[in-house]
């Protein structure tokens, strides 16, 4: 089909406008992605020796890899249990800073801080002390508003059981990240909506249920989608609070972590590769399913059937 | 826009210092070598070249320090990059890690040339660096692992005779218990026993315990299936779950920025578990007297423990590689090892000087001369590619739970005993 003169003026604009990310997705990102999937097929240590071609013996090593397995539940076990309840802490959070209260700003502000650090080395370190078995914290706490006295309170890191919890609670620290985002999206939804409502007699739970939540739905959409991704990709609290180890008894053993011990302290570049393109594959179907099955999510304008 | 003239300006003369900077060494042989270590260390090793520059006009040396535990990572890197140094620090593990790729320079031709022999080095750190009787490392250090610092004025407090190197098990127990304070409430202010790392491979060792079949071509894993591993495993989770001498790893494992070695500094450890490298570390100690003892033996009077250790090598890679073989001479000579030994940090490899008042120098600790001894009893880590995986992946976790005191250690072994059976050591070079 031909395009009219102005429309091919608008694609070469709209060309020109992406390129700079088009050749950054290319050729620093398409490249490597490309590299790692014909690495993963091949044995390599990563320098002194050539590479060898091994066709699917990595993914077939993997079948029979008890740790790479318990990397995957770890894995999905933190995701499960840290982003569905970070978000729905972000939402309240964000309604919460969504009311007309004096002072307002300074609120957002506080809850906004620690994201600003993230993920951070320095965070996670502070994390490690809150979470101290003997000394920490956090057990402190337990021990002040319990009774419980300390040496009877999780061990936190330090406990098969209570280390993946523990990294939960770390990850609920950056729920201010969230929350700036609802916080928007709660400001675009149109008071006339509200009003409306009202009129028809809805009281606040109601309008919550049939307006703030479907208004807010592209942006939890979004939310969810970004959440999934980056919670299959923790990496740097857990190497920094457990030393790189993963412990106790691979109970924190992360994909991304196990990949990088694969890679950067055992030397398995090409079984390290087949790894992270297992995760890569992982990631894009958790995420077609979510695109499958998002008829939840409501776009202003759009037309319902 | 005279602003930006003037950037463009800076910015050429910075270009144009910067190759002139590249340039102006152009002549003779250039070989690089790598290292790691502190400033202290380091500067040994900037003298020795900056004598070796002297006396060998024509060659230039370029020292590139790595830390540590990035230190193959980056050499496979540089190897990958074509950029890799020409000599090589390395210690008696990642030895394997290279040696079994390949990665090393046979020495024996260049020493033959030489006449240059390692009769005068710990024949224990030359064997580590000996391969089906071909050398591919020479010896700067050996650290035997057999280290125990302990708090004399603590000692004294118990009321307790000094250990000596003749101790037993039984013997430590007891001390560790004795010398341990708790305050008011039943919270130990003082403990027994801490070692730098979990160094729990020592207690199997010295219970005469073992991981392979054979140290320098490992076939098959045996420490699963060894009843002394299993009692070495018991005798540590017991200092921590029976005896209490020890703190459990959740007092430990989020300790943040504090190492086991401030505790012994702070006094909240009376014994301390290390190699001979805290020394200068523990010389600045004001509050309390302290000193060095032999790790105990077991009650049956055998005694083993790891070792670390060092030297230098050539890459196979290099393309100067008589220029690094005379730096490699030059710097394992008797002048760094009197220079080392005077820092404190490490015991030379070569013996007389270890041997000598330069490092038996009369300074804290009085018992120094103990780890000239304490070469007899050393272990080497097997020789396979697999080694730290196994160590770190497969046998770590199970044993994380014998230190919780989740489960014993004979419930650990047999769980191991299937996953040692299917991980055979990799010994072959690729």
């Amino acid at each position: 089909m031909a395009l009219t003169s102005a429309e091919r003026k608008e694609a070469i604009s709209a060309f020109i406008f992406i390129s700079p990310f088009l050749v950054w997705m290319i050729f620093l990102m398409g490249g490597p992605i490309v590299a790692a999937f014909l690495l993963s097929l091949c044995k390599w240590d990563g320098g002194f020796n050539p590479i060898q071609f091994v066709g699917a013996a990595n993914y077939l090593e993997m079948v029979h890899d008890p740790r790479f397995w318990k990397a995957m539940g770890n894995t999905l076990y933190f995701t499960v249990f840290s982003v569905l309840p970070g978000m729905a802490l972000s939402v309240v959070v964000a309604l919460l800073m969504n009311q007309k209260v004096k002072g307002i700003g300074f609120f957002r502000t506080v809850f906004y801080l620690p994201s600003v650090m993230g993920a951070s080395v320095a965070v996670a370190m502070l994390w490690k002390w809150i979470f101290n078995a003997d000394h920490g914290l956090l057990n402190y706490l337990i021990s002040v508003l319990t009774g419980i006295p300390m040496s009877e309170c999780p061990g936190w890191l330090a406990s098969e059981i209570w280390s993946k919890p523990a990294l939960i609670l770390q990850s609920f620290w950056s729920v201010g990240s969230g929350m700036i985002i609802y916080l928007a999206g709660l400001q675009g939804i149109p008071t006339t909506l509200y009003e409306a409502a009202e009129i028809d007699g809805a009281n606040k739970w109601q309008q919550f249920w049939t307006v703030t939540l479907p208004g807010l739905s592209p942006v939890i959409f979004f939310q969810l989608i970004i959440g999934i991704v980056t919670s299959f990709q923790i990496f740097n609290q857990v190497f920094i609070m457990t030393d790189g180890l993963g412990g106790p008894a691979d109970s924190t053993l992360v994909m991304v972590l196990y990949i990088y011990q694969k890679a950067f302290q055992y030397y398995q570049m090409g079984y390290a590769s087949a790894l992270s393109c297992v995760l890569f594959l992982v990631i894009m179907i958790v995420t077609w399913i979510q695109f499958r099955y998002s008829k939840w999510v409501y776009y202003e304008g759009e037309l319902r059937k | 826009m005279k602003n930006f003239r003037l950037s463009l300006l800076a910015a050429a003369c910075f270009i144009v210092i910067a190759s002139a900077g590249c340039g102006s060494h152009g002549s003779g042989t250039k070989i690089k070598i790598s290292s790691w270590g502190d400033l202290q260390e380091n500067a040994i090793l900037v003298n020795l070249i900056a004598g070796f520059e002297k006396t060998h006009p024509g060659v230039q040396v370029e020292l590139e320090r790595i830390p540590f535990n990035q230190y193959v990572p980056k050499l496979l890197t540089e190897v990958a990059g074509g950029l890799a140094p020409d000599v090589i620090f390395v210690e008696v593990n990642n030895f394997t890690d290279l040696y079994l790729r390949g990665a090393l320079e046979p020495l024996n031709s260049y020493m033959k040339a030489d006449n240059f022999t390692l009769d005068g080095y710990y024949p224990q750190v030359v064997d580590r660096f000996t391969a089906d009787g071909t050398t591919y490392v020479i010896p700067r250090d050996t650290a035997p692992i057999g280290v125990i610092y302990y708090n004399k004025t603590a000692f004294d407090q118990a009321g307790l005779a000094y250990p000596t190197d003749n101790w037993d098990w039984n013997d430590f127990v007891l001390d560790a218990k004795k010398v341990m304070k708790t305050d008011a409430s039943g919270k130990v202010t003082r403990w027994g026993f801490i070692d730098e790392w979990p160094i729990w491979d020592a207690w199997v060792y010295d219970a005469g315990g073992s991981f392979a079949d054979d140290v320098k071509k490992p076939t098959k894993w045996t420490f699963a299936l060894d009843p002394d591993s299993l009692r070495g495993v018991q005798f540590r989770s017991d200092l921590m779950n029976k005896y209490k001498v020890m703190p459990q790893p959740s007092g430990l494992a989020a300790m943040g920025g504090v190492g086991t070695a401030d505790m012994f500094v702070n006094g909240s450890a009376a014994m301390y578990y290390s190699g001979l490298w805290k020394v200068p570390q523990f010389r600045q100690i004001k509050d309390f007297k302290w000193d060095v003892v032999m790790f105990p033996k077991n009650p049956s009077g055998y005694r083993a423990f790891p070792t670390g250790g060092s030297g230098y090598g050539i890459l196979k890679s290099s393309t100067h590689k008589q220029e690094a073989w005379e730096l490699v001479k030059y710097i394992s000579g008797e002048e760094g090892a009197k220079e080392l030994a005077a820092t404190g940090l490490a015991q030379p490899a070569i013996m007389s000087v270890s041997n000598s008042p330069t490092f038996l120098d009369g300074q804290d600790p009085q018992n120094k001369k103990m780890v000239l001894d304490a070469m007899k009893y050393v272990k080497y880590n097997p020789m396979c590619k697999n080694w730290f995986e196994v160590h770190d992946s497969v046998i770590g976790p199970e044993l994380d739970r014998v230190w919780n005191g989740t489960e014993t250690a004979k419930e650990a072994m047999e769980k191991l005993k299937p996953l040692l059976a299917q991980n055979v050591p990799q010994t072959g070079t690729n």
